[in-house]
């Protein structure tokens, strides 16, 4: 069954995930600052060993085929998402600190809305960071020489429940081009004209599970890295956690 | 530009309206709307799109003041997307059907479960107004908290908004937001 | 040009997956198998879904759901456990059907129908999408119009034109979730063959197409309203169904339809949803499905207040009095909401009858004592006593 859409119908269909990856890959070529962010004069404050609380990774990898359609790779995914949870387990146990988690609740229906309001809302700051901090044309005057965006009080439930200092967030897109694709890039290049290949993009950001600061904020747009396997997974959660504070 | 496109769309939570340039508001007495004035209270970052102006300290899509352009009989609230039918204001509506038309131009614009409530007499500057409180969820679930003032005067509309996400910002900026609409005067 | 090494591995990983061709049905219970082209489809859709379940626009009514999804398993309790139901709040007629089992009943759908068989047809004609696998088919399809594209673009970027389009490559993404005429063509059959095995009335199926060609034919806008842009023309899809149930019901076919139950308990959302069709502005297709709805219940006091409400809002020439009519009708029938009180004293002050207006949001208050816009109305009710 399937009417034509109206615009109106179309944001009903949740694109809105996959948009967020598109729109990073599209912002390779645009005027995007480097680099990390915290809070100025922020040093972390903690009692004892750092307790993370990993909130489920959000990673997804993909085909470019030849027209530039994002084939989405379940197989690529699986092994993608064991990698960057293996790096990240590796990467807090040399620095002393321990991760833990995240599970949705089950049977809990007033709990398990508001974890997926805490992680919403958290979506829509990491939006807003990545638009108005390192995206030069739309750097809001307000945020221009502060870093101080938050999730607010409510995050104390996760503290609470966990007993964990700080929740970690992690979204990462990668994508490979094709061989049909490969072969349009060569061609295109004899032409004079570049064309995108694949890319790894994403972000990270660490917030305090007791103010609901965001402690620490990563961008990571580039177009190597390979999710796939564990040593190039390494080292793009090295690139991702750059200047990351524990 | 693409670049800039693609990315104001994926900001809005609400469908029609591209994210503005952002220029420093500072705290003092200002224009708005091109009809009256009002204190900022704070800092803010100041854009202009077609028909509505945007304060917002954190992001629009986190919580923003707007200041919709006078809209006169047969105006829609929001510019309309291509194939986009929005609800238009009409000059003999009341205070019950204003609330109407902007609870469905929440709707027809990409929000959900749009919900007003105590809708009552306000005074919008000198002029006899309206107010009333929303609720609603932006495309991806999030919710949000409003609130609306608004009056009719020479068969025109007058109306601003505060949104923000009920957790955290919303009550952010809540009684700045308050301020601001308190302190509504006519522009000389 | 990244990782050419790795590319060579993938020519051997996806040599196998690239084929366009007809595919065998679903297994109960089958899942793709990882290193798939469909499990990459499956694990995407997953996204979407967990993210409709999050939106705030799923209606999440237990009578109503469990109500659906038992009209599911009566039509196929094979694929009953693979298939989940989610009834969207949207004022548009449409269903849809993803590779994984994830299905959207649109409560635009559930309004215009008025029995269980035929929202069972419908479904039961998703479920045959599901069966065919017709979603994995068209996204191989898509993939190969979008290297069709990217071809096009080479030879324009040779001419100078330059290169453009990687947005336009990812809008293409949408029309995975659109069939072929082909695949609505074999849904249609397999949605009727189970609806009428399940024992619904046969001739419910076409009806339920009569209905939207009477909304297409009011509507102002027929191409971008309810024309099935990718179906088979409705006419044709009607005289097939009607020559099909004809058959069946001379062979003695059971002729259940379910307007009861249906009624029961789809009835008590249907001023919401309704109410979410005048948000629209569609007018002239919403007043096809309202007098619809009309025909069956006249003396209904919440159905002739909505009714009322339509014309109040339309507010073309004429539609005061139309408003009127229908709220004082709806005041001596039954079970009319405290709201008629109100909407009629606004539209009485628009018509300058300031008296009855005056007395109609007394009227309203006195109905409603806790209503949460009391301090409006009685600002109105005192603007209407101070002499003009």
């Amino acid at each position: 069954m399937n009417i034509r859409l109206s615009p109106a119908l179309r944001t009903l269909l949740p694109h809105r995930l996959l948009a967020l990856g598109a729109v990073l890959a599209l912002m390779l070529s645009a005027c995007v600052t480097q680099g990390h962010l915290e809070p100025t004069g922020g040093t972390l404050r903690h009692e004892g060993q750092a307790v993370v609380l990993l909130m489920p990774p959000d990673v997804e990898l993909s085909e470019l085929t030849v027209g530039g359609l994002v084939e989405p790779n379940a197989e690529w995914t699986a092994q993608g998402l064991s990698n960057v949870n293996q790096a990240l387990a590796d990467r807090m146990r040399r620095r002393k600190a321990a991760m833990i988690p995240y599970d949705a609740p089950v049977g809990d229906a007033g709990r398990a809305h508001d974890h997926q309001q805490i992680m919403k809302l958290h979506r829509a700051v990491g939006v807003s960071i990545i638009q108005h901090k390192y995206f030069e044309p739309l750097v809001l005057p307000t945020k221009k020489d502060v870093f101080d965006w938050g999730l607010g009080p409510d995050v104390q439930m996760l503290r609470e429940e966990y007993n964990a200092q700080y929740a970690l967030f992690v979204y990462l897109r990668d994508s490979y081009s094709s061989p049909g694709r490969v072969a349009m890039m060569v061609a295109m290049t004899v032409f004079g004209y570049g064309m995108p290949g694949g890319a790894q993009t994403g972000f990270a950001s660490l917030v305090d599970l007791g103010s609901g600061e965001v402690v620490w904020f990563n961008l990571l747009l580039r177009t190597t890295g390979d999710l796939r396997s564990p040593e190039p997974a390494r080292e793009a959660i090295d690139a991702l956690l750059a200047g990351f504070p524990l | 530009m693409k670049n800039i496109m693609a990315i104001a769309v994926l900001a809005t939570g609400l469908s029609g309206c591209a994210l503005p340039y952002f220029e420093p508001l500072e705290p003092t007495r200002v224009e708005v709307a091109g009809s009256y004035t009002v204190d900022p209270q704070i800092k803010w970052s100041r854009g202009k799109t077609q028909h509505v102006e945007i304060w917002t300290v954190d992001g629009p899509l986190l919580e923003s003041v707007r200041f919709f352009d006078a809209r006169a009989d047969g105006d829609p609230l929001l510019v309309p997307g291509p194939d986009q039918t929005l609800p238009t204001f009409k000059k003999d509506m009341r205070a019950s059907e204003v609330q109407e038309f902007v609870v469905d131009t929440l709707s027809a614009s990409g929000a959900s479960r749009v919900e007003a409530s105590n809708l009552r007499p306000w005074d919008f500057g000198v002029l006899s107004g309206f107010r009333f409180e929303l609720s609603y969820v932006n495309q991806d679930g999030l919710e949000y908290d409003a609130f609306a003032v608004g009056a009719i005067s020479e068969e025109k509309l007058y109306l601003i908004l505060y949104a923000g996400t009920r957790r955290y910002y919303y009550p952010k900026y809540r009684g700045f937001a308050e301020a601001i609409v308190a302190s509504i005067q006519p522009a000389a | 040009m990244r990782r050419l090494g790795s590319v060579a591995l993938l020519v051997l990983a996806c040599s196998g997956c690239a084929t366009v061709g007809p595919v065998e049905d679903i297994q109960p219970g089958e899942r793709p198998s990882l290193e798939t082209d469909e499990a990459g489809l499956w694990m995407y859709m997953d996204r979407m879904e967990t993210a409709l379940a999050t939106s705030g626009r799923v209606v999440t009514d237990p009578a109503l759901n469990a109500y659906v999804r038992d009209i599911v398993c009566r039509l196929s309790p094979d694929y009953c456990r693979d298939i989940r139901i989610y009834i969207v709040r949207t004022p548009h007629f449409n269903a849809t059907m993803a590779p994984n089992g994830f299905m959207q009943v649109w409560t635009g759908l559930m309004l215009r129908a008025t029995n269980e068989a035929q929202l069972a047809y419908v479904i039961g004609h998703e479920i045959g999408h599901f069966q065919r696998r017709h979603s994995i088919q068209r996204w191989r399809d898509a993939r190969n119009k979008t290297d069709f594209a990217a071809v096009f673009q080479v030879a324009a970027a040779a001419a100078g034109a330059g290169y453009a389009g990687s947005l336009a490559s990812l809008a293409a993404i949408a029309s995975i979730l659109s069939f072929s005429r082909d695949q609505e063509r074999e849904a249609d059959d397999v949605g009727f063959t189970t609806m009428a095995n399940a024992g619904y009335d046969p001739e419910q199926a076409p009806r339920i197409w009569e209905a939207l060609l009477e909304e297409r034919d009011a509507s102002d806008k027929p191409e971008q309203v309810v024309f099935f842009a990718t179906h088979p023309s409705t006419e044709e899809r009607i005289g097939t169904l009607r020559e099909q149930a004809q058959a069946l019901i001379a062979k003695g076919a059971p002729r259940d339809a379910g307007a009861e139950k249906y009624k029961r308990i789809v009835g008590p959302f249907r001023d919401e949803w309704l109410r979410d069709e005048f948000r629209k502005r569609e007018y002239a297709e919403t007043e096809v499905v309202m007098n619809r709805l009309l025909a069956e219940e006249r003396q209904n006091g919440d159905v002739l207040f909505m009714k009322g409400e339509f014309y109040r809002i339309r507010d073309e020439s004429g539609d005061e009095d139309r408003a009127i009519e229908a709220y004082k009708a709806a005041l001596l029938g039954d079970g009319a909401p405290p709201e008629t009180h109100r909407s009629l004293g606004l539209v009485f002050w628009d018509a300058g009858r300031n008296d009855e207006a005056r007395a109609s949001f007394a009227e309203y208050l006195r109905a409603a004592p806790d209503a949460s816009d009391r301090k409006m109305v009685e600002a109105y009710v005192k603007e209407l006593e101070t002499p003009q």
